[in-house]
């Protein structure tokens, strides 16, 4: 390999060392909670009728 | 080395690697698809093969992306790396599946062209929960399918070494897209901790491999002692040269490996003429410099391929004195003889720990 691509994969992939983990972390927190768990019918077995 | 081009440069090695290789392929979709019929029986075949075929792109991506630091770490992964462009072309093909099934499934329903509606059905490129992830894909398969058109000397030959490593290259951003469309497409409906983990593995993995061989690589790059009044610079004691193999270094812009053999010294041109690999990291075989990569050869003293194939790289003048070989960092024109520099006999012995396998 010569000097100048070695360079330019150890760029690359100190680049993507940064990168890629961040990214990875966002998209995982941004994955939605499913709606069922906590918000469907969340008060009808305690609110009595009027 | 070809004198003229073969559709596929077919021998028994490959075809063993190749058989391996389908192989591991083979029981891989068969232990996928008991483990998804278990776990999921009412799957339809579509959405099985959709999965099947996309994880084992995405674990082929990563072996793929793991042959080239492995084989600069350590020596004996190189027979991989001579095969990795099979293994390459078959990852293709195998995502290519994946794409259209996904296409079918997904956008063959409607009245509007399947590519379009790919194109065209999800805009929400502002929201990562609900990003077209889809586009990511379609766009690391656009850059798989060129890899895997000129995954062909002929391509390397007319594209210039160059060129076609840069084009190659691109596999890291096909890399990178594919992480994401992995992470904002099949993950989003997956909370499960244990998919996050096998992704951040992967993603580790290569990263730790590539950085720990680019940390090993960079010792090369050390200026060397020198010139000395000639202009020779030095290069190391003779004793730390392994028979058959070579010393390297860069000087005044040049990338020299010195080979010892047979009691001489000759120093060429660091780099391949099929697609500047390292041939001070190969060793000599039947009185040749093999590269390492792909097997291309050349004699020491001249820097040439054996006939009938016509590759030549530049040649070097060496010295010795006393036990310390010294070389002119001015290159003579490709396949220029250079006699060999006899190494006195009181230095020629080896460590043994170091003795050419």
């Amino acid at each position: 390999m010569t000097p100048s691509l070695r360079k330019r994969h150890r760029y690359i992939w100190l680049v993507w060392a940064i990168l890629l983990p961040i990214l990875v972390v966002i998209a995982w927190l941004t994955i939605p909670t499913p709606a069922y768990q906590d918000t469907l019918y969340p008060s009808a077995a305690t609110s009595p009728q009027p | 080395m070809s004198v003229h081009y073969q559709p596929v440069l077919w021998n028994r090695q490959k075809r063993l690697y190749d058989q391996a290789m389908l192989a591991v392929m083979g029981l891989y979709l068969l232990l996928f698809t008991i483990l998804q019929l278990r776990l999921y029986p009412d799957i339809t075949p579509e959405t099985l093969i959709i999965r099947a075929t996309g994880t084992l792109a995405y674990v082929m991506l990563h072996v793929i992306l793991s042959i080239g630091p492995l084989a600069r770490l350590d020596v004996r992964f190189l027979p991989l790396l001579y095969n990795r462009r099979h293994l390459g072309v078959t990852m293709f093909f195998v995502a290519l599946v994946h794409g259209l099934f996904n296409l079918i499934q997904f956008h063959s329903q409607g009245n509007t062209d399947p590519l379009v509606s790919l194109l065209t059905s999800n805009l929400h490129y502002n929201s990562l929960s609900r990003f077209p992830f889809e586009v990511l894909g379609l766009i690391a398969l656009l850059i798989l399918f060129l890899m895997a058109a000129t995954s062909h000397d002929f391509w390397l030959k007319n594209l210039s070494p160059g060129v076609w490593k840069s084009l190659h290259m691109m596999v890291y951003v096909a890399y990178a897209l594919l992480v994401m469309h992995v992470m904002l497409g099949a993950l989003q409906l997956e909370k499960d901790p244990l998919w996050l983990s096998l992704i951040s593995l992967g993603l580790l993995t290569v990263l730790g491999l590539h950085l720990a061989a680019a940390a090993s690589t960079r010792r090369l790059e050390t200026p060397p002692e020198g010139p000395d009044a000639a202009g020779f610079v030095r290069v190391c004691d003779v004793h730390e040269i392994p028979d058959n193999r070579a010393k390297t270094l860069i000087a005044a812009g040049q990338n020299i490996a010195v080979f010892k053999y047979q009691g001489q010294l000759a120093a060429v041109s660091n780099r391949c003429r099929h697609q500047n690999g390292p041939l001070g990291e190969g060793k000599i075989v039947d009185g040749c410099i093999t590269c390492p990569w792909h097997g291309y050869q050349y004699l020491p003293h001249n820097g040439q391929s054996p006939p009938p194939f016509t590759e030549k790289v530049e040649t070097y003048d060496v010295k010795i004195i006393g036990s310390t070989v010294w070389v002119h960092p001015s290159p003579y024109p490709e396949g220029t003889e250079r006699p060999p520099v006899q190494i006195p006999a009181a230095h020629l012995s080896s460590p043994p720990h170091e003795k050419a396998d």
